[in-house]
């Protein structure tokens, strides 16, 4: 057994070297002056061999010096080091507020990117709102060149091509293309009209009022969405996606048209005053004249040329299309005025405008503790100023009735 | 009586560093330039003995203090700089090495330049040397690498147990338990590939 090279193991006490070695040096040192140890080493051969592993081990470590850098490359380094702090000035540190301020913007591109598969479906929902709009109005050529609006009333909106919408102005043009809409209570909760022949045609107070001076007036129901089909000095078509829209046309010239497509029908003026109503499949949609008369037929084009069945609906008249029955019938009034008083279940936001026609009174006359004037032309029709006024409530709609076409008589 | 002079030295030389450190983070550049020069050496040393004979000391030593000068901002004087100093160190050392590990390149390229004053004075002496050096790290290289760090800073740096727990963030008995099994690792991988040397120092008294 060579001693110098290998370990003995034979003897127990020589583990006790061994463990040294791993153990810290101290250990070592500590266990070589042991009284005992050094005697047992004296007799042993075996923990000799293992001591001077252990020796020579110590040894290999203390020779095991990695060579350091020479003078040059120290010189070397030194000057590199140098140069480097010299040349190099410290940036400023950062400062709270700039420190915040890079904080707020990483977590803007945060949000940005979290919020952008969202922004890119509002994009969608944008684009698709353009397209059905486009869809749902006339080619842009004949849309016309749209009109100033003298006043709007109310909270009327209108929406921009990607369906963004805004209040609506007054001044602002009216123009082919467009989409209109009012918010509020929706008019089913006080269905149906009821009017006498005349009126001013105010449809709800939640709505809103656009007046083109000149030419016409509407008032929009509340929730009620209408999109323009074109506005110009010779044609006004509207198309009624739902809700309820009162129109007053003014007189018109030669060649003027307004129409309203509602639900696959037209509404052509023929006179001046007319309410349309869309507010749901099971309600049908619905057309009373107050004044004047409206033809009504079947189109969806409102330039399409007039079809050969016609109704005309006349002042005091309500057209009525639902379940796939037509009625024409007289707008019913109410027994007695006082006791249509607006139930307290109807949600209505204000107080109802009752129109009624009144019996023609000679004279001066008072309405409301006002006297009223009465106009030549009245008084040349036999008619007076309280005559025109009427008054409207809007009552649950009535059952249908048979389909009873009228044609043009308007003519 | 020299342990509390020690004591105090190391107090002064703590306060000397973090007012360079203040001075540096004040604007004045040749701080760095100063904490260098108190440090230099035992930067190097700590280098050299964790990776090795290498050509690549020069650099590493100045990637310690490129590195330092990043970071002199963050410092805020919670632990000594020197120790913080020896972290950075050993990070940069070790990422040179798991570098080298990758590309699989030769270090035993700075042996025959060894000029210290350690180095053996005969030439027979320094080929011994040499070669017990490239057989010792040959050893080395096969520990996992956080036995590898706690030896080598411990047997041939000779860093203390709570120098090397503080340096490297682990606890004194981490480092105990670490070194334990190197030593007896390596101790075993020289017995039997029969590197130890001849004959042996008087180390046991």
């Amino acid at each position: 057994m060579n001693e110098s090279t290998t370990p003995a193991v034979s003897c127990p006490a020589a583990e006790t070297w061994l463990d040294a070695i791993s153990g810290h040096r101290d250990d070592l040192d500590a266990l070589g002056k042991r009284p005992e140890l050094r005697v047992h080493l004296a007799d042993c051969s075996a923990c000799r061999a293992t001591v001077d592993e252990v020796r020579r081990y110590e040894t290999m470590l203390l020779r095991a010096k990695v060579p350091g850098l020479a003078p040059e490359q120290r010189q070397a380094l030194d000057e590199r080091v140098r140069m480097m702090a010299a040349q190099w000035s410290p940036p400023p540190r950062v400062s709270p507020r700039l420190a915040w301020g890079i904080a707020l913007a990483a977590a803007a591109v945060l949000v940005m990117l979290v919020a952008r598969p969202f922004m890119q479906r509002r994009g969608e929902r944008e684009r698709a709102f353009a397209e059905q709009l486009t869809r749902a109005t006339l080619p842009v050529g004949e849309r016309g060149a749209g009109v100033a609006t003298g006043a709007v009333e109310g909270d009327v909106e209108v929406a921009d091509r990607v369906g963004q919408w805004r209040a609506m102005q007054a001044g602002e043009l009216l123009q082919g293309g467009m989409r209109l809409r009012t918010l509020g209570a929706h008019p089913g909760s006080a269905q149906a009209v009821a009017t006498s022949g005349q009126g001013t045609g105010r449809i709800s107070s939640e709505g809103g009022r656009l007046v083109v001076p000149g030419r016409f007036e509407l008032v929009l129901g509340a929730h009620t969405e209408l999109d323009v089909l074109a506005v110009g000095p010779q044609v006004a078509y509207v198309r009624l996606r739902q809700g309820e829209v009162d129109c007053q046309v003014d007189k018109l010239r030669a060649g003027q048209q307004f129409a309203v497509m509602f639900a696959g029908f037209r509404a052509s003026v023929l006179g001046t005053r007319f309410t349309v109503r869309h507010s749901s499949p099971e309600a049908g949609v619905s057309v009373q004249v107050t004044e004047g008369a409206v033809r009504v037929d079947a189109a969806d084009d409102p330039a399409a040329p007039q079809a050969e069945t016609t109704t005309t609906v006349r002042a005091g008249n309500r057209w009525q299309f639902a379940a796939g029955r037509m009625a024409l019938e007289p707008i019913p009034l109410p027994a007695a005025l006082p006791s249509v008083a607006v139930p307290v279940s109807m949600p209505l936001q204000a107080k109802a405008q009752v129109e009624r026609p009144l019996p023609p009174i000679e004279g001066p006359m008072q309405v409301d503790g006002t006297w009223l004037k009465q106009p030549d032309k009245a008084r040349r029709d036999g008619k007076s100023a309280a005559a025109k006024r009427s008054f409207v409530i809007e009552v649950p709609p009535q059952a249908m009735l048979p389909v009873v076409p009228v044609e043009d008589a308007g003519k | 009586m020299a342990v509390a002079q020690d004591r105090e030295g190391k107090g002064e030389g703590d306060a000397a560093d973090q007012a360079l450190v203040l001075a540096y983070q004040r604007g004045n550049g040749h701080a760095l330039s100063e904490l260098y020069r108190r440090h230099g050496r035992r930067v190097e040393s700590i280098a050299r003995n964790l990776i090795g004979p290498s050509s690549e000391l020069e650099d590493i030593v100045q990637d310690v203090f490129i590195e330092l000068q990043r970071a002199l901002y963050r410092f805020r004087g919670d632990s000594r700089f020197t120790t913080w100093l020896h972290r950075i160190t050993v990070n940069v050392a070790l990422q040179y090495l798991r570098k080298g590990r990758r590309k699989g390149f030769l270090r035993w390229v700075g042996l025959d330049r060894d000029t210290s004053q350690r180095a053996a004075p005969s030439g027979e002496s320094r080929i011994e040397a040499r070669d017990v050096c490239r057989q010792l790290y040959d050893i080395l290289g096969k520990l996992p690498e956080k036995k590898y760090v706690v030896f080598t800073l411990f047997e041939l740096e000779g860093m203390t147990l709570e120098e090397i727990a503080s340096s490297l963030g682990i606890s004194t008995n981490t480092v105990k338990s670490r070194l334990f099994h190197a030593r007896k690792e390596v101790f075993d991988a020289a017995r039997s590939r029969g590197v130890l040397p001849a004959h042996a120092l008087q180390v046991i008294k």
